[in-house]
């Protein structure tokens, strides 16, 4: 089971440790913040949008960077494997860290640069960012985390890469199949695999989403469990 | 006992087969000596007996737990130090702060007194340090950490000529009688007069000896011309050091370089005579 004090004292190595990198991170994502805020402003709409592109790119990019960081080397690997923490707890720990602090840090600096921009240079004049905007890049934050997550402790080294360059590669295989097995059945019916949106976000139903979650995560837990330092 | 093996056998993939059937009981109060040719294991051995790397067979208790379990309360009581080291970009205090208490028997007292006599500036960056005050270091976490068991890999590696000798000394001064010591080194000199037990490992097995049951089979004398039954000999000035079996006229301790070239050359009649 979990030990609450071993855990804390986890998240307090893991703070201790990466937050002047992070801090550094949050500080270079203010600065292409400020300037994307700019010429967003200035020479586009004055939509969110630009801002899930960022955020998510930052969070993916700098997540894959944090997310189970110490597998990365063998020496760090074999530091962290030897922490006297459960494999449940150090996992736990890394499985709060990217879903709630993570992505609720990465998310400060470009609401920081956006409302900083808009007083700064354009004395409020642009909508300032509402709670539905800043809840759906979470949301989308959310449905990659999985993955990630999983790329991190299989791949341990280039995660991002890996990780989506596995995810096209199984996509267009999956896809391929798929059609050939559409045709099959149903020779002369159209195939249509396009995922029906409502409101900018992806319907799918509840169980799916279950069984993606569920199936990432756990796949992370046991390889993580099976992790050793050869 | 602190370690126990039966048929221990570890292979990276099928043709690679490193470790086999290899049986070891190592007693609390112990301090070993793992000595081996370049290859044999000696690493993949203290890695699986850490449980950083699964055996591929055989049963396995270290301090009452299997190590590939990797719980708490077997992490607490063994001390993993690897040949290559490891300290994150933090200072020696916060290091202490960060994971001494993982360790719930850790003596702070005693970790700073070991860096003292090991001559490590204590208040500077992890990363400013050289590769051998890294090493000191951790030999002071270690030996501070109070557990059962402490496993190092090559720990001399990097040392210089005082902090060698101050080693060996804070190895027997803080070593309990619950406590057992596995030391690997390709430098088996650096391990003479600290170690009680002494384990050799080559490419067909492992043999787990005391000195004092190989004291009582073999013997280490200085000859004009090396006797019939000497198992390794080597030369120096207009004599021989030689390494044969049991004399009652010799007292002289079992040299480590020559018992484990005598297992290393001639394992055959080596192992006939212990």
């Amino acid at each position: 089971m979990i030990n609450l004090q071993r855990s804390l004292l986890l998240f307090q190595v893991k703070y201790d440790l990466g937050h002047s990198r992070f801090s550094r991170n949050l500080a270079l994502l203010l600065g292409f913040n400020l300037i994307l805020s700019y010429m967003w402003f200035n020479y586009i709409d004055n939509d969110f949008a630009w801002i899930a592109i960022c955020l998510n790119a930052a969070v993916t990019i700098g997540g894959e960077y944090l997310f189970f960081s110490d597998l990365k080397q063998k020496s760090s690997l074999v530091h962290s494997l030897m922490v006297p923490a459960s494999i449940t707890e150090k996992f736990t720990v890394e499985w709060l860290n990217s879903m709630l602090l993570l992505p609720f840090l990465a998310l400060l600096p470009p609401a920081l640069a956006y409302a900083a921009m808009n007083l700064a240079v354009f004395d409020g004049n642009v909508p300032h960012l509402t709670s539905a905007q800043v809840w759906l890049q979470l949301k989308w934050y959310w449905v990659v985390q999985p993955l990630l997550f999983f790329g991190a402790v299989y791949f341990r080294k280039f995660v991002f890469f890996k990780t989506w360059g596995s995810v096209i590669l199984l996509g267009l295989v999956t896809f391929g199949v798929l059609m050939g097995m559409w045709h099959l059945v149903f020779e002369h019916a159209m195939f249509d695999p396009r995922i029906h949106f409502t409101d900018g976000q992806p319907v799918l139903p509840a169980w799916l989403l279950i069984i993606y979650f569920g199936f990432f995560w756990g796949l992370s837990f046991i390889c993580y469990r099976e992790v050793e330092a050869g | 006992m602190l370690v126990k093996t039966e048929d221990l056998g570890f292979a990276y993939n099928r043709r690679n087969q490193v470790l086999d059937q290899l049986n070891i009981e190592l007693p609390a109060g112990r301090i070993a000596g793992l000595l081996g040719a370049n290859g044999t294991g000696k690493s993949t051995l203290m890695q699986i007996l850490a449980g950083v790397l699964f055996p591929s067979r055989g049963n396995l208790e270290v301090v009452d737990h299997s190590p590939s379990a990797r719980r708490p309360e077997f992490l607490r009581n063994i001390y993993f130090l690897p040949e290559e080291t490891y300290l994150p970009n933090t200072t020696g205090d916060s290091y202490v702060r960060m994971f001494a208490p993982f360790y719930p028997n850790f003596d702070r007292q005693l970790f700073v007194d070991v860096l003292a006599r090991l001559e490590v500036r204590h208040p500077l960056r992890l990363s400013d340090y050289s590769f051998g005050q890294k090493k000191k270091f951790q030999i002071a976490f270690a030996i501070a950490t109070r557990a059962q068991l402490l496993i190092m890999d090559e720990p001399t590696n990097g040392l210089d000529i005082p902090s060698k000798e101050q080693f060996r000394q804070l190895l027997l001064e803080t070593t309990g009688d619950e406590q057992g010591v596995i030391i690997s080194t390709h430098q088996a000199r650096d391990l003479e007069g600290v170690i009680d037990t002494v384990m050799l490992l080559d490419s067909q097995g492992l043999v787990v000896r005391t000195l004092n049951e190989l004291n009582d089979c073999l013997s280490v004398g200085t000859y004009a011309e090396p006797p019939e039954d000497t198992l390794y000999k080597r030369q120096s000035v207009n004599q021989w050091q030689c390494i044969t079996q049991h004399r009652d006229d010799c007292e002289a301790d079992i040299d480590l370089e020559l018992l484990f070239n005598a297992f290393h050359t001639n394992r055959t009649n080596f192992l006939k005579q212990i």
